[in-house]
């Protein structure tokens, strides 16, 4: 590269001053966008992952709710993900600190995490390649409509995109010149990020293996050191998970909960593929493959072929989330930037021998404008889409029939989740599964004071009476609307008209 | 053109030209195209701008009734008529040619068929693809002109839009080829490719106006680039211009005039109060994504800086320009109708192939393995393959075969002679078309969002209803959505008429009020 920038024409070389307004202009822009209804319903993406999380978040910023016997405590709302709750934990410290919204404070530090995984990003490729293609890689980071929306969700992946950054940037650096602190570092940032959320612990095995492969001398210490590597990659998160999780098998801890090849798997194989294109587009997976093959053979692209191999890997065992949710395809986009380095270098040389001269450089912010908006605007609908049945009107009105001062139970979290969230009333159980049926008898026992309450989705009605004789035997139950139904548990505490109710 | 791409312009794809691969790569993509636009073939055109297809089906068979076949002669000749009636009572903006080569292909196959329009689309559209390939040859490598030609084959949006029967697929095959041959009379500035510049470049603009947006300024830039001395005494400029002028500027002079078609070839197109309008360019992008994707998109901006030839970038240049100045004119329909984004098609086409050949005669400067050749190969055809397979998912996704009985039985339940006001679909298009009845329109939300552009002020709902329903029988209401978006008028109807309400429609009897 070295070589590239002393033979290129000076417009590609712009002045730092111009670069740094640059940078900033679209940080500032992206930023902007994103901030955009901080505080809206998170319902465009991977609805529940995001519920979930606030519902933990809101155990650890007012754990004295839980301090009533009988209703879950933190570390039952910390059993809904199998990642560890240390995004959960700081944004509900921030907005505490802060005296902010836990939507909006989630909301803006997944934003931040993004746009700081971005820059960095730039800074990388800065030191690998020209700062036009820098530019272009942070453009691609930021303005990419699913970019927009997958970095305001309220989940942990821009801060784990961030680590993992850090952890590939450290790699590549001990692939160039194995030591024992960038073995370190780079263990230490790969399971900050493994911790948050699975998917990198694939990723970044992946590089781990084409790093160690590749690296210039396969001596004793570089054994030892990629060793190191991938047991802090493993440690931190296997550790939480003794911690939260020490009942739950180890498939949890590897992300393989939902993991089964089957004939279904091809569907979800067609849908993955489906999900990748409308992330980067079917030119988007062509052109990454071939940036990845343009990319100069050595350090670089071992370890960029890793990451993929990682992630394809990744997407396999994923692939049931992933057909339930794009969003756990986010990883995509860093790889996605990586790849195009070499494009982008290609299309600065090609430019270089155009004539234009400096009037490239303009075409260019053209271009970029031009892009910015296009992806804004794609953007923007994307958050804004709600593919939920059901609003969250009707959960803010269930919750008021319910009445701040009551607890209730659910056979599922299509249920449980936004009526604690959006409803404001306070769940008696919390399962990983969803089903909290047979603690029926328990919780009734253990709050006899309590105006407690089943609901659930009126489908299930007839498993739900079978199953509990409490629940069949309660007075009545009655529809709150948009196919919900709840039966009072402990005493008669109508949430229903009595008319509505069916004896 | 540098030196350096000589070496690629004798490869496909890493492998060594040969004019039997070249004839080999260049059929299949062919039959691929081909192929995959056969797919759900006899279903009814209502998957793409049902209501231009209706427009053109309405004319095709007006000409059709006109001729006496024994067809024709057999049917009841008061629906003949009415056929022929409606036909007149189309607005004609372009020359209704595909609608006159549908008619007569249908007097030739014994009656009515709307496969045959779409043949011809089909047809049309492919034939495009040998231009395409053509000029991204002059622009970039073999390589990047297959690229080029399949982003024009096998985009999704590019394949159901090549179906449907409207003048486009025609005005873009034409379009495709004047921009070849505006490129060879560049290149070899001869009295024949001067005709074939001129005449071709001429057709396009005949065949649809805005044409004149696509190919007008990059034969300027073309033109231009020769330089003022050249072009002022080279007698060749002058005849192409002659050429390409002259038969669009006599159709449309007189189709305004003597044939009364002023308004609908000038009428409501330019509203530069949209220019200042967020929603404008939102609803423009959103059109773009929907057509060639973003990242095509991009990919085919940058092309243009990618170009190493001085006159191959302004002729390329003059195509983006020709495409934004487009969209400036016709600033609501570019923002509302995806159709109107298919002239992109060429550009995004050929700047795709730019762009892939670039990177792909890079990659064959690193000397590659021959498992990254084959991945090369692999990934230009499963990229095909997926984008085939997103059509065939699109195209059997709906099934719109049980509309020609619902619309017929609807006409007869209305009877044919009936007065009927209607808020419809495609502007009673349906209803005219299978049902044989020609309502009244009742404006769609889109309609009055229109006016209200053109400067007028909506109306008194219940003084309007009045107005429009004077002597006519029925109201009938099929676009069931857009009654929900006029509640005024919904509720109105349902509270003073009597109404019979079936699966998909509601018909009010205006003749039988609820209240004296």
């Amino acid at each position: 590269m070295t070589d590239n920038n002393a033979s290129s024409p000076r417009w590609m070389s712009p002045s730092r001053w111009l670069l740094a307004g640059i940078v900033i202009l679209m940080l500032a822009a992206a930023a902007w966008i994103r901030s955009r209804d901080i505080a809206a319903a998170p319902l465009d993406v991977s609805h529940s992952e995001q519920l979930s999380f606030i519902l933990t978040a809101r155990a650890y910023q007012a754990p004295s709710i839980a301090a009533e016997p009988g209703l879950p405590t933190c570390a039952d709302y910390a059993l809904l993900s199998p990642d560890a709750p240390v995004m959960q934990w700081l944004d509900a410290g921030l907005a505490g600190l802060f005296h902010a919204d836990l939507i909006s404070t989630a909301r803006s530090v997944s934003i931040m995490g993004w746009m700081l995984a971005s820059l960095l990003l730039y800074l990388l490729v800065r030191r690998l390649s020209r700062p036009l293609t820098a530019v272009a890689v942070l453009a691609m980071m930021v303005f990419m409509p699913f970019s927009i929306q997958f970095s305001r969700v309220v989940l942990a992946g821009s801060w784990a995109m961030f680590f993992a950054l850090l952890a590939i940037w450290q790699l590549w650096r001990w692939m160039e010149a194995p030591s024992w602190g960038r073995a370190i570092l780079t263990g230490v940032f790969g399971s900050i990020a493994v911790l948050m959320q699975a998917q990198w612990l694939y990723i970044l095995l992946g590089g781990l293996i084409a790093a160690w492969r590749g690296s210039q001398s396969m001596k004793r210490d570089s054994i030892a050191q990629g060793l190191l590597m991938a047991a802090f990659l493993i440690a931190l998160r296997l550790s939480a998970a003794l911690l939260i999780h020490p009942s739950s098998p180890l498939a949890a801890f590897l992300g393989l909960d939902g993991f089964a090849l089957g004939l279904s798997s091809l569907k979800q194989l067609v849908r993955l593929e489906l999900r990748l294109e409308s992330i980067v587009g079917v030119l988007g997976i062509g052109f990454a493959i071939l940036g990845t093959l343009l990319t100069q053979k050595g350090t670089r692209r071992s370890l960029l072929i890793g990451l993929w191999v990682g992630f394809l890997l990744m997407c396999l065992i994923f692939l049931k989330p992933i057909s339930e949710s794009i969003y756990s395809l986010y990883p995509v986009f860093l790889l996605a930037a990586l790849s195009f380095i070499p494009l982008f270098e290609l299309l600065l040389d090609a430019m270089g021998e155009n004539k234009l001269g400096s009037l490239n450089l303009w075409a260019l912010v053209a271009i970029l404008i031009i892009a910015a908006g296009l992806g804004s605007i794609d953007g923007r609908r994307l958050v804004k889409a709600n593919p939920e049945q059901i609003p969250v009107d009707f959960w803010i009105g269930a919750g008021e029939k319910l009445g701040t001062q009551a607890v209730f139970l659910s056979n599922t979290n299509a249920v449980t989740l936004p009526l604690a969230v959006y409803g404001g009333v306070q769940p008696a159980c919390i399962a990983a599964s969803g089903d909290c049926s047979n603690k029926v008898d328990t919780i009734a026992e253990q709050m006899p004071q309590a105006e407690l309450y089943f609901v659930f989705f009126r489908n299930d009605l007839e498993k739900i009476l079978a199953a509990n004789d409490r629940l069949a035997l309660s007075e009545y139950h009655c529809d709150l609307g948009s196919g919900v139904m709840m039966i009072p548990l402990t005493s008669n505490h109508p949430a229903c008209n009595a008319t509505d109710g069916q004896p | 053109m540098s030196t350096e791409m000589t070496d690629t312009r004798d490869s496909i794809f890493f492998l060594k030209y040969s004019r039997k691969l070249e004839a080999a790569l260049f059929s299949l993509l062919i039959l691929l195209g081909i192929g995959v636009r056969l797919l759900d073939l006899t279903d009814l055109p209502f998957d793409f701008a049902a209501t231009r297809q209706l427009h053109s089906m309405i004319i095709a068979r007006g000409f059709y009734y006109q001729m006496d076949t024994p067809a024709t002669l057999a049917m009841p000749q008061d629906l003949r008529q009415f056929g022929i009636n409606a036909s007149h009572g189309e607005s004609i903006i372009e020359p209704p040619i595909v609608e006159w080569l549908t008619a007569n292909t249908y007097r030739l196959a014994g009656g009515e068929n709307l496969v045959i329009p779409r043949l011809y689309s089909i047809f049309f559209w492919v034939l495009g693809a040998g231009a395409i390939y053509l000029l991204a040859k002059m622009l970039t490598t073999r390589s990047g002109a297959f690229v080029a030609m399949a982003v024009y084959l096998f985009t999704p949006f590019g394949v159901i839009a090549s179906r449907s029967f409207q003048p486009d697929p025609l005005m873009i095959c034409l379009v495709s080829w004047a921009l070849y041959f505006q490129l060879r009379w560049h290149r070899d500035d001869t009295w024949i490719t001067a005709v074939l510049a001129g005449v071709f470049t001429g057709l396009a603009v005949y065949v649809k106006a805005i044409a004149v947006f696509y190919v007008g300024l990059p034969i300027l830039a073309l033109v231009l680039n020769k330089g003022f001395k050249n072009w002022i005494r080279n007698p060749r400029v002058y005849l192409m211009a002659a050429l390409a002028l002259i038969p669009g500027a006599i159709y449309n002079l007189v189709s305004a005039t003597v044939g009364g078609n002023a308004s609908a070839i000038f009428g409501t197109r330019f509203f530069p109060n949209l220019f200042v309008q967020v929603e404008f360019y939102a609803g423009w992008a959103t059109l773009i994504r929907g057509a060639v994707g973003f990242g095509a998109f991009l990919m085919a901006l940058t092309a243009v800086l990618l170009l190493r030839n001085r006159s191959h970038q302004a002729f390329f240049g003059a195509m983006w320009l020709g495409y934004i100045l487009f969209g400036f004119t016709v600033a609501y329909h570019i923002s509302t109708h995806n159709y109107y984004q298919l002239p992109v098609f060429p550009i995004v086409s050929l700047g795709v192939g730019i762009f892939a050949g670039e990177i792909l005669r890079r990659l064959e400067s690193t000397a590659p393995s021959w498992i990254v050749k084959a991945l090369v190969w692999f990934v230009f055809f499963f990229l095909i393959a997926v984008n085939i397979n997103e059509v065939r998912g699109t195209l059997y996704a709906e099934n719109y075969r049980p509309e020609k009985a619902f619309w017929a039985q609807l006409g007869d339940k209305i009877g044919h002679n009936s007065a009927v006001i209607a808020l419809t679909q495609d502007y009673g298009g349906r209803l005219s078309y299978f049902g044989f009845v020609n309502p009244q329109i009742w404006s769609t939300t889109g309609d009055f969002r229109l006016s209200a552009l053109s400067g007028s002020t909506n109306p008194d709902v219940v003084q309007l209803i009045k107005e429009k329903t004077a002597g006519m029988d029925y109201f009938l209401v099929t676009a069931l959505n857009d009654f929900d978006a006029q509640p005024a008028l919904k509720e109105y109807l349902l509270s003073h008429y009597s109404v019979d309400q079936g699966n998909g429609y509601y018909l009010f009897d205006l003749h039988k009020p609820l209240t004296p």
